[in-house]
């Protein structure tokens, strides 16, 4: 039988262990981009050289030759300064739904435990912090692979809770971080827009690379209620009656409104933003995400 | 004046606060979420709200009420009675006692309606409220007392010739006395709406004074034929083989009955159309003794028995009227003839008695002249047999007459005609078509001699039929001959135009005489209730404003209005 080329969600939350879950995304990531997706992911461009028989033609700078008429093949070096962060919100909305298989939590988790895996397997020294109104957890990092299970550990034990203060915890981080490194940020963004941007710019202001994953449970994304309710916010219990059917359009298009205008703030500040809604197989994100930055290098 | 016909439904009035109510509940059970992204919600539901004011919700709840209520009143049947608190009244009530109101409708003279009538026009009278009774047929005078008091003790006196406007009279000088002032005066009319009533109006009604209420309450029976005469006859024509036909007529005057009427020989039943003039065919096996009957609610109801001869050419014909149709004269006059003019000064007609007739060869003469002979029995000729049915063959000669029996020779006995009586004819005067009621119903036969006709009126001699040409069994017979001899005598006489098929009353006051008379007048059929109004019944307005919420509940639910509290439960996605 041969192995499905992502897993998809109901599956991987009926997988015991976000250690294992996260390898069958990573065997997933490997299957969906059939090369490693680690470059470009924590590698820096040194020099070239002569091309040279054996080499993996993929190296060749077709650029170089149609300049020069010669084969140039580029070699990179491992970017010893580079350093990979995965930063997990784990407030109390993250939490949602309470009662479903796959919280945005555990989504958000297994995305950044399977970015760990792929990272250590590259000798990539990877860290990771929780955060909610300020950072909770933090492990430096490390490029061992026992290091992962640190990593894991963290992740497991991490309850959803509190309120969201992303500049609060962006902002520390910031200065944590002093030394340049790629942030991958999972959140669901329910903070003040403001908050948000300043956080960001914060960490930005560092020199650190930010790829942002806002993560959204489907329910968040497209408001299927078929009724009218009351709806009670999960960090700060202010609550709002709204009429479901009545309510979706305007609902969803505020919402797409929103992610519109996220995308083109952190466009300006060189921020990757990446909309990710929990029913989509966490490989295939990962996959599509990480190919579309291949392509760009 | 608001009134329902059903108030017990208005006990379902409260079920209009029923969606205030759903709405409370509605509320009290809502699921509570818990979700994340209740900012979000937060700033679109403000967005949306100052798109659409709240009020919109309440209008929606009020509409959905409204509907309830609506549908309440319209099942309980309210009806709108003009004049609400109106002053006290010094209401005339005019009695038409007339002769033409001793007519039977329904089951009660026209007068007994009337003082019915009458008595209801204090339905809902106040103890201020005074009026007066006045005959028409009678002296008309009368004092003002309590309305009620005038009405209560009413008994119609003998029908007498008289005018309403003697009572018009009396009523302008009732009103002008001191104990009407102050008080709304009013008319009420009751009457058949006979012409004869109203000769003398014209001035005083242009008299009356213009804040004067005047309501006619016309007595006359709807539903009852108000004038129809019919003519029933059969003539027997040869058939295939050894078979005859009968052709059965009906003629019908005045106002045609509604239903078909069913005409039979024997056995054989035939349909005849409810049209003024029909007819339809009858095979028949054999001559003989037959049971004619035509039903359908006229007096022939009653069967005749009808010996039909094996002589083909013969005639039958049986006239009735419907019970109480007017007297002969009054049915000539109606059908355009000279009033008061008797058959027997009509050109054309003689009527002899049955005894001239048998003693003297002049009505055959006469007939064979052409002209029309109507032999009625007489005690002379027809002699006092009690119960009996007085038969001539009318070709005979008063010898074969006698040979025939002439005045068949029967007993006292009954049913000893249809046996030895017919069975005589038939073996010594074949040619002779004969009939006889079983029931005391008079009949002609007709017979054709030379270029006239004979027409023998047998009756059983009883004193009730002693005068034949104003019997009322008799009048479209009478009817039938005289026209057909006007007709005779003048050609542009047209019977079918005079009397045709027409459905009014031409003795009765047409609208548009009343309208001239009375301008302001009401003038109606249905019976005096409450304060002498018509009531106007407010459903179907109801009903169609209710219909109009629920559109307008309709729209505004498309609109995406709903109720504030409008979800009972949430449904996860």
């Amino acid at each position: 039988m041969p192995f499905p080329k992502f897993v998809d969600v109901l599956t991987l939350a009926a997988v015991q262990g976000l250690g294992l879950r996260a390898r069958l995304v990573a065997e997933g990531l490997f299957v969906g981009l059939h090369r490693s997706p680690f470059k470009g992911f924590s590698v820096e461009f040194s020099e070239y050289r002569a091309y040279q028989p054996g080499d993996d033609l993929r190296l060749v700078d077709w650029r170089a030759f149609a300049r020069s008429d010669r084969y140039y093949v580029k070699e990179f070096e491992e970017e010893t300064n580079l350093r990979f962060y995965l930063c997990v919100d784990s407030s109390a909305s993250m939490g949602y739904p309470p009662d479903g298989p796959l919280t945005k939590f555990d989504y958000a988790a297994t995305l950044a435990a399977a970015s760990a895996y792929l990272a250590l397997s590259q000798r990539d020294a990877v860290g990771l912090a929780t955060f909610s109104a300020g950072v909770r957890e933090v492990v430096p990092p490390r490029s061992s692979r026992k290091h992962f299970r640190a990593i894991l550990n963290v992740l497991e034990q991490t309850a959803t809770e509190g309120t969201t203060d992303l500049y609060a915890a962006l902002a520390t981080l910031a200065e944590r971080a002093p030394r340049r490194g790629l942030f991958a940020i999972f959140t669901d963004l329910w903070d003040l827009r403001g908050r948000v941007l300043d956080g960001l710019r914060a960490l930005r202001g560092g020199k650190h690379e930010i790829i942002l994953f806002h993560v959204l449970d489907a329910a968040e994304e497209r408001f299927p209620f078929r009724d009218a309710a009351s709806f009670e916010d999960m960090e700060t219990s202010e609550k709002v009656e709204v009429d479901g059917p009545r309510f979706r359009d305007s609902y969803v298009d505020a919402l797409a409104k929103l992610k519109r205008d996220y995308r083109l703030e952190l466009g300006a500040y060189d921020i990757d933003y990446v909309p990710v809604v929990t029913d989509r197989p966490p490989a295939e994100v990962l996959v599509s995400y990480l190919g579309k930055r291949q392509a760009m290098m | 004046m608001l009134s329902f016909l059903n108030p017990l439904y208005l006990l379902l009035l409260p079920l209009a606060a029923l969606p205030f109510l759903l709405n409370l509940i509605k509320r009290r059970v809502r699921l509570r979420l818990r979700f994340p992204s209740v900012q979000l919600l937060k700033i679109v539901e403000e967005r949306r709200a100052r798109r659409k004011p709240r009020w919109h919700e309440i209008l929606l709840l009020a509409v959905r009420a409204a509907v309830i209520l609506l549908l309440v009143f319209t099942v309980a049947g309210p009806r709108f009675t003009p004049g609400g608190a109106a002053p006290p009244r010094a209401l005339i009530a005019v009695v038409d006692n007339s002769p033409s109101m001793t007519y039977v409708e329904e089951g009660e003279t026209r007068l007994a309606r009337a003082a019915r009538y009458a008595r209801s026009l204090a339905t809902g009278a106040g103890p201020d409220d005074l009026g007066v009774v006045l005959w028409t047929g009678a002296r008309a005078e009368g004092d003002w007392q309590g309305l009620r008091d005038a009405t209560a003790t009413i008994s119609a006196p003998p029908a007498a010739e008289g005018d309403i406007a003697d009572a018009l009279a009396a009523a302008k000088f009732l009103w002008s006395a001191a104990e009407a002032r102050g008080r709304r005066p009013e008319l009420a009319v009751i009457t058949d709406m006979q012409r004869s009533a109203f000769e003398d109006v014209d001035a005083l009604a242009s008299a009356l004074p213009r804040d004067v209420d005047v309501t006619f309450y016309d007595v006359r029976s709807e539903v009852g034929p108000l004038w129809n005469v019919a003519v029933a006859g059969f003539t027997v024509t040869p058939g295939a083989g050894d078979f005859f036909d009968a052709r059965v007529e009906v003629r019908q005057y005045g106002r045609p009955r509604p239903a078909p009427l069913e005409v039979g020989l024997g056995r054989v039943t035939a349909e005849v159309p409810a049209a003024a003039r029909a007819a339809v065919r009858i095979p028949l096996t054999t001559g003989g003794r037959y049971e004619f009957s035509c039903r359908g609610g006229y007096p022939f109801d009653d069967r005749v028995d009808v010996f039909v001869p094996e002589t083909a050419g013969v005639e039958c014909e049986v006239a009735s009227a419907t019970p109480g149709a007017r007297s002969w004269d009054a049915a000539l006059a109606a059908a355009g003839c000279e009033e008061g003019a008797a058959l027997e000064s009509t050109p054309g007609i003689f009527v002899l008695p049955l005894s001239a007739w048998r003693e003297s060869s002049r009505g055959r003469a006469l007939a064979e002249r052409g002209a029309v002979v109507v032999v009625v029995p007489d005690d002379a000729g027809g002699g006092r047999f009690d119960g009996v049915t007085t038969v001539l063959p009318l070709e005979a000669s008063p010898a074969r007459v006698s040979a025939a029996g002439g005045v068949l020779p029967h007993a006292a006995s009954a049913g000893t005609f249809e046996t030895a009586g017919v069975a005589a004819l038939k073996t010594t005067a074949p040619w002779v078509t004969a009939a006889a009621t079983s029931a005391g119903v008079p009949f002609a036969v007709t017979r054709r001699v030379g270029k006239g006709e004979v027409f023998l009126i047998c009756a059983p001699t009883s004193p009730r039929y002693t005068n034949f040409l104003t019997s009322a069994a008799f009048v479209g017979f009478g009817m039938d001959l005289r026209l057909r001899a006007l007709a005779r005598a003048d050609p542009a006489f047209a019977p079918a135009r005079a009397f045709g098929t027409s459905e009014s009353d031409p003795t009765a006051m047409a609208q548009e005489d009343m309208l001239r008379l009375f301008p302001h007048a009401v003038v109606t059929r249905h019976a005096p209730g409450g304060r002498g109004r018509a009531s106007v019944p407010l459903q179907s307005p109801l009903a169609a404003a209710a219909l109009l919420l629920l559109v307008a509940e309709a729209l505004l639910a498309a609109r995406g209005v709903r109720t504030p509290g409008s979800a009972p439960v949430a449904s996860k996605p």
